[in-house]
């Protein structure tokens, strides 16, 4: 009876250790390890999933690719080369 | 160098600020002879104050490219304001807190103590006039035939430090044209230098209107910090660690994030996660009362 005790309290030790670098201390819950870890999503196969809850955030995303595209095809990328490539003296205040 | 917080996401972070300085400030020979980049890249526009007027810049500012093009058409710039909502609503403030120079500078400036003062909230309103007036402005005044890119003429400081000064210091023939506006910029941009070592990105929390944009997209944006409802406790520690003063547990996608991911890695618990799937759904119980929490266990 007695050896059974420490026999489980052995084993409960040893769990502890092995579980120390891999579960969270306090919670039990798997331990992330590194900021790597945590930018999961994309690579744990759930993003059809999960579109649903973003979908907002997806046609934002798409509208936006869509205007800089339609922005691009109205010449709008040359006026700002343009603008862009001679100084602006009333910009930096000296004008 | 300021202080780096505790999750030691500092110095990761610190890298990429640095590997973005020197890649849209990368026209060496612009700074040998003061004069500015005119290749194909300065079409491009970086998603962070960035002034296309300085000599090393090799890519455009979004905020001057849009009041130049409001000024100029008095019509949405689709390019320029495209690549801002797409880049809001991929990930918000990330850029903020991950690529901008002007946010290195101050972050650079910035004492240990400028990270635990918290600023009162009607502070953070001027930004979002600003913006307004952003887009406003070029298309309401009009000065000699031309709109009037406000911001940049009377305010920005990253164009004053980056641009005036570097082109008035180095090129004589400008320095004639020198008068009361460059004074008053000079004044704005030496108000700020001033403040940056007490008060942590001074400029981004008053008076940036592109972090005001970028914020208002935190919450929706397709990568956000998710909080695992299930794992929280509640302890705070996000909430001390974070160098903006942003209630985490409460709102972690607030719009005074810069999403610098202090709070990410610091959570005890794993309960925060930068990602663009949702998290925690299936968790018991709501926002926890950090206060009531600290009570509980003695601290």
């Amino acid at each position: 009876m007695g050896c059974d005790i420490i026999v489980e309290e052995k084993h409960h030790v040893a769990s502890r250790t092995k579980n120390k670098y891999t579960k969270n201390e306090y919670t039990g819950l798997p331990r992330k390890t590194g900021l790597a870890l945590r930018f999961t999503g994309l690579w744990e196969g759930r993003c059809l999933r999960q579109f649903r809850g973003r979908r907002l955030a997806w046609a934002g995303l798409v509208a936006g690719v869509l205007l800089m595209a339609a922005g691009m095809a109205r010449g709008e990328f040359i006026a700002v080369l343009y603008k862009a490539s001679r100084i602006c003296l009333e910009c930096i205040g000296v004008g | 160098m300021a202080e780096v917080g505790p999750g030691g996401m500092g110095r990761i972070r610190r890298t990429v600020q640095f590997a973005a300085l020197l890649i849209t400030n990368g026209y060496w020979p612009g700074l040998g002879r003061i004069a500015i980049y005119s290749g194909p890249a300065k079409g491009v526009c970086v998603p962070f104050l960035n002034c296309y007027s300085c000599p090393a810049a090799l890519f455009a500012c979004p905020l001057g490219s849009l009041q130049s093009m409001l000024a100029a058409a008095r019509t949405l710039p689709l390019y320029v304001s495209g690549m801002m909502l797409a880049a809001g609503f991929a990930v918000g403030r990330l850029f903020c807190g991950w690529l901008c120079p002007y946010g290195l500078l101050q972050e650079a400036l910035a004492l240990p103590r400028a990270r635990r003062v918290r600023l009162p909230r009607w502070i953070r309103a001027p930004k979002y006039v600003l913006l307004a007036l952003v887009v406003l402005l070029p298309v309401v005044w009009v000065s000699a035939g031309a709109g009037v890119p406000f911001f940049c003429k009377f305010i920005c400081p990253a164009g004053t430090l980056e641009g005036g000064l570097v082109l008035a210091l180095g090129r004589p023939e400008l320095r004639v044209n020198i008068g009361w506006l460059f004074a008053w910029k000079v004044a704005v941009l030496t108000l700020f230098l001033a403040l940056m070592p007490f008060i942590y990105r001074v400029f981004c929390r008053t008076a940036c209107p592109l972090g005001a944009f970028y914020g208002l997209f935190n919450q929706v944006s397709l990568w956000r910090i998710e909080r695992d409802r299930s794992r929280c406790r509640g302890c705070g520690t996000c909430v001390e660690v974070c160098p903006v003063g942003v209630p985490v547990v409460e709102k972690p996608n607030h719009p005074e994030c810069i999403r610098c991911l202090e709070c990410v890695k610091a959570c005890p618990y794993g309960a925060l996660a930068f990602t663009m799937t949702e998290v925690g759904k299936q968790g018991s119980g709501g926002t926890p009362r950090i206060s009531n929490f600290k009570v509980r266990n003695g601290r």
